[in-house]
């Protein structure tokens, strides 16, 4: 799941800035230019981290932290201002916030800051919670006061808090009920009607990689046609695969562009480094290969995509190269 | 005020490819380190995708080629802080190297006449605002608040504006047909955008969708407006992640500025659009495996008639037209048909876009009026063949296309002068090929993707595609029959006349055209068992030139069959036998590698090319496989 930002500033090229700069570290970036704004908006999300200005109109940056740390007690607070002094920076960690940036800053600069900040959010947390744990075990608080039911509530919320914040605990499941799981979670978001089983049956494959029976045998019951019907549909597209590919999948395209540019070569080569066919996986279960009729950045040919990854002007010398990389970082991953 | 400095970052697929969001956040990290009040923009394709990634420094006009992450800094503290460009990283010319810092100087730009494509890669596509602010939707409003369906058509029909999918039916014509068209009585009617762009080396549509979509949603709008749709469908190859999402973008903020939705510009039409993801197969860009697929059927087409226009996506009157069409229609609009129609030539009008790859030096997508000549897309625009080779021939309309010689150089591009030629004009992929290319194996290539992509419900097509590819290869592989050629024209006018659909109607088109300009060629394969251009692997050897050869064994590692063997030089021995040489010396020996050479043994290389690819200093060459092996495939054959 990716985590949630929220930034409040009042100069929108900080915003759009820092939009970007965690867009691509995958964050998921909220901004507004209104403390007020922010202040309701932490209300209904949680965020992970907030970025938030010192000198705004309106709200001073101060009184939002401290504000912050009453309605949204677990986000990161990374105070940013363009007036840096040690006296404010103390002030600001004093009311809560984690770290302090001094504007204008780079990239680098505020990931960083914006990482260490969570990391340290999250060791204050747990030993908070473990302070907590041991002071009731000892019985040196007790909790008369709280409500059961307020308790019994506080504990769901945290379980389903946990529950989707789990890192898609899919992995953990066995194959058939990793791709029931898929696709009963891909039935729930369309409507149950013909028209959309292209739609569903791309889901279901780019989410598990390719369509089970298991699958196939799901949708047909839920949408009330056979299962040959849909075993015909799917197969008439190239898209969809019927057997479980393999980590990392290679395309060898063999456009026109391609082919007369050596794509054919590539392909070869693709064969004789994985010793596969196209249409086949390795026995280590690492690469699949496939050969692909344009991937339509014909400029750069001969082209291969990794993944989603696209390699311009290959040769089989480069192919094998990529290739040994990508196996070194799996032998890496499984150490 | 001057404008204030832009950056404009070219993100379409082809840098981003090669490597453009660095160079945005490079730029980005450089602008905020030397606190410049210089923007650093997103934009979709400016075309020249051969010099990727570019930027060009707006309102400068300087165009930077081929950037690395690191060449950044040095861009933003010459130019951009002491205004000194950068001439290292401008384009050089490659007959003069020259310097040409401005990018309306460059000849690959300066020769087009850009209608559509005039705002990719100086937009950004993802914000509505910028396309409003150079005068987006306002065809749209003129349209709905000041203009009658029928005025809308009457226009379109005198622009003599042609679908530019590949068929050439005029567009007009066809909206005339929808509107008029009820269906049975029924009142739901359906516009669709054809954005399968399947044809093997074409990328237009997809760079349209990725550098301005608003564009050909609001064409969308003006049709659906024009015919009486409510709803539309745009259907987009799964292939092409980066489209799917800016036009997701786009249809949220049209919908946001009320473009889309109920009540649009506060008149009485209602009209929204759905994207569908193409799934992989090629035959469904044809009108009515495209409606199939829509409706979660398989993608295969039907006999027409009944046409779209009467009964289309669920019975209802439909109609359909390819993303370039749409995107002129708002131009049409604004500009008037006569704008339209005075460019072009005869009744091709207009301009038309090509993507221009192959071996060609420029890369790229181009829009050229209609009625340019073959010859300045390819030399002036393209400039010409890498390499010094020599040009052979030029691929149009992809696999329903045809290949035509150097004697078409001079005529006319148009859909009539390409049709008469054996080829069509398409969806407008050029690819050029040279004297390195086998036009049998291109032939073979080019039946062998129709013959796969065949959806298999007509025999002509299923069958004759495959019978065209069994002749072909039997031809490549030496042991062709000089009755062969009358054998597959025969064939292929079998499969033309009596196919189905589009794909059916067109897949001999490549064997043809190059039956007709390269007979000598296939007579080369027949009669002598030689390929002139050295490519079918039958017909070929590798073997490696002594002289050149550095012993630096990569063919040797590389050989997927240890077809290469390393051997010691015939000098390196006679030095051995005067100085026997002890282990360690030996060693050192070996070292220098200049000792080693490697040969190959033709008798268990397969030709698959890696070695010929791979060699650094150019030792491996190909030479046409020595006469026994070609007497032995005559002597098989009788």
């Amino acid at each position: 799941m990716a985590r949630k930002m929220l930034v409040i500033d009042d100069d929108p090229t900080v915003l759009s800035s820092c939009q970007r700069i965690f867009e691509a570290e995958g964050y998921y970036v909220a901004t507004t230019t209104s403390p007020e704004e922010g202040l309701s908006l932490v209300l209904d999300t949680y965020f992970d981290v907030v970025l938030c200005d010192w000198m705004m109109p309106g709200l001073d940056g101060m009184d939002v932290i401290t504000r912050l740390d009453h309605t949204s007690p677990g986000s990161a607070v990374v105070m940013i201002s363009g007036y840096p002094s040690i006296e404010r920076a103390t002030e600001a960690m004093k009311r809560g916030a984690m770290d302090y940036v001094a504007k204008p800053f780079t990239p680098d600069e505020i990931i960083k800051a914006v990482n260490e900040a969570i990391q340290r959010k999250e060791d204050e947390e747990t030993k908070i919670i473990e302070r907590f744990g041991r002071l009731t075990k000892t019985g040196q608080i007790s909790l008369p006061s709280i409500d059961e039911k307020i308790l019994q509530a506080l504990s769901a919320a945290i379980d389903e808090r946990r529950r989707t914040e789990a890192q898609p605990s899919l992995e953990s499941l066995s194959e058939p009920e990793r791709l029931q799981e898929i696709t009963f979670a891909v039935l729930d978001k369309y409507e149950r009607d013909r028209n959309n089983l292209i739609a569903m049956l791309q889901a279901v494959h780019s989410y598990a990689g390719y369509l089970s029976y298991e699958a196939i045998g799901l949708i047909a019951r839920e949408l009330q046609i056979s299962e040959h019907d849909i075993f015909g549909t799917a197969s008439f597209y190239a898209q969809f695969k019927f057997e479980k590919p393999g980590k990392h999948l290679i395309r060898v395209c063999t456009g026109t562009a391609c082919f007369v540019g050596g794509g054919g070569v590539i392909l070869e080569a693709a064969k004789s480094r994985l010793s596969i066919v196209p249409g086949q996986t390795t026995e280590d279960g690492v690469f699949s290969l496939e050969r692909v009729a344009c991937l339509g950045c014909c400029a750069l040919a001969p082209v291969v995509t990794i993944d989603d990854e696209v390699y311009g002007q290959m040769s089989p010398a480069k192919l094998s190269r990529t290739v040994d990389k990508v196996y070194r970082t799996e032998s890496v991953k499984s150490a | 005020m001057t404008k204030k400095r832009t950056i404009l970052v070219c993100q379409g697929t082809g840098c981003v490819s090669a490597g453009a969001p660095q160079i945005h956040r490079e730029f980005e990290r450089e602008i905020i380190e030397h606190r410049l009040d210089v923007e650093v923009k997103l934009t979709g394709c400016r075309g020249f995708c051969q010099v990727g990634p570019s930027a060009i420094v707006d309102p400068d006009d300087i165009l930077y080629c081929r950037l690395k992450p690191d060449d950044v800094k040095e861009i933003v503290n010459s130019h951009l802080v002491n205004g000194i460009p950068v001439s290292k990283f401008h384009y050089h010319d490659p007959a003069t190297g020259d310097p040409i810092p401005k990018w309306k100087d460059i000849p690959f730009y300066n020769r087009q006449q850009k209608m559509i494509t005039a705002q990719w890669g100086f937009i950004n596509p993802e914000d509505i605002e910028e396309y409003l602010a150079i005068g987006g939707y306002r065809a749209a409003r003129q349209a709905i608040l000041a203009l009658t369906p029928e005025e809308i058509i009457e226009e379109v029909k005198s622009s003599q504006l042609r679908g530019r999918g590949g068929a050439g039916f005029l567009t007009g014509v066809k909206w005339d047909f929808a509107r008029r068209s009820n269906g049975g009585g029924a009142s739901q009617k359906y516009v669709i955008c054809n954005a399968d762009e399947g044809d093997p080396g074409a990328f237009m549509d997809r760079s349209l969708l990725e550098a301005n979509p608003h564009s050909m949603i609001e064409g969308m709008i003006i049709g659906a407006f024009a015919i009486g749709a409510s709803k539309g469908f745009i259907y987009v190859r799964a292939e092409y992640p980066l489209a799917v999402h800016r036009l997701e973008v786009a249809i949220t903020q049209a919908r946001g500025k009320g473009f889309l939705g109920s009540h649009i510009l506060g008149s009485d039409f209602d009209f929204d659009l759905q994207i569908n993801q193409g799934a992989g197969a090629f035959v469904s860009g044809e009108e009515t495996a495209l409606m199939a697929s829509i409706m979660g059927e398989r993608g295969s087409p039907r006999p027409r008639p009944p046409y779209p226009a009467s009964e289309g996506l669920w019975g209802q009157p439909t109609n359909i037209n390819n993303v370039k069409t749409w995107a002129y229609i708002p131009l049409i609009i604004k500009n008037g048909a006569k704008w339209f129609a005075d460019m072009g030539s005869g009744p091709s009008k207009g301009t038309v876009v090509f993507s221009l790859t192959g071996k060609i030096n420029n890369s790229g997508l181009v829009e050229v009026p209609m009625g340019i000549k073959l010859r300045e897309i390819i030399y002036d625009i393209g400039g010409g063949i890498p390499h010094g080779k020599k040009f052979k021939a030029v691929q149009t309309g992809g696999p329903s296309g045809g290949c035509l010689p150097e004697s078409y150089l001079d005529k006319e591009v148009t859909y009539e002068s390409l049709e008469a030629a054996g080829s069509i004009l398409g969806s407008g992929g050029m690819i050029v090929l040279d004297e390195d290319v086998c036009m049998v194996d291109i032939a073979k290539y080019f039946i062998n993707f129709t013959q796969e992509e065949s959806c298999g419900k007509c025999s002509p097509c299923r069958i004759g595609t495959e019978k065209l590819l069994n002749i072909l290869e039997k031809i490549v592989n030496g042991q062709g029959e000089e009755e062969d050629l009358g054998l597959l024209e025969e064939l292929g006018e079998l499969v033309k006349n009596g196919s189905l659909c589009g794909l059916g109607q067109t897949a001999p088109n490549p064997v043809l055209t190059t039956i007709r300009y390269f007979r000598d060629e296939y007579m080369a394969h027949i009669v002598e068992k030689r390929c002139p251009a050295k490519v079918c692997k039958a017909l070929i050897e590798y073997y490696i030139n002594e002289d050149t050869c550095t012993g630096c064994l990569l063919c040797l590692r590389s050989c997927p069959t240890n077809a290469v063997t390393e051997h010691e030089r015939e000098a390196t021995k006679d030095r051995e036998h005067k100085h026997p040489d002890s282990a360690a010396s030996k060693g050192k020996r070996k070292k220098k590698k200049v000792d080693t050479i490697c040969v190959i043994n033709p008798d268990t290389c397969v030709r698959c090319g890696i070695c010929f690819a791979n060699c650094p200093t150019g030792a491996i060459l190909k030479r046409d496989r020595p006469l026994y092996s070609k007497q032995y495939a005559v002597g098989s054959m009788q």
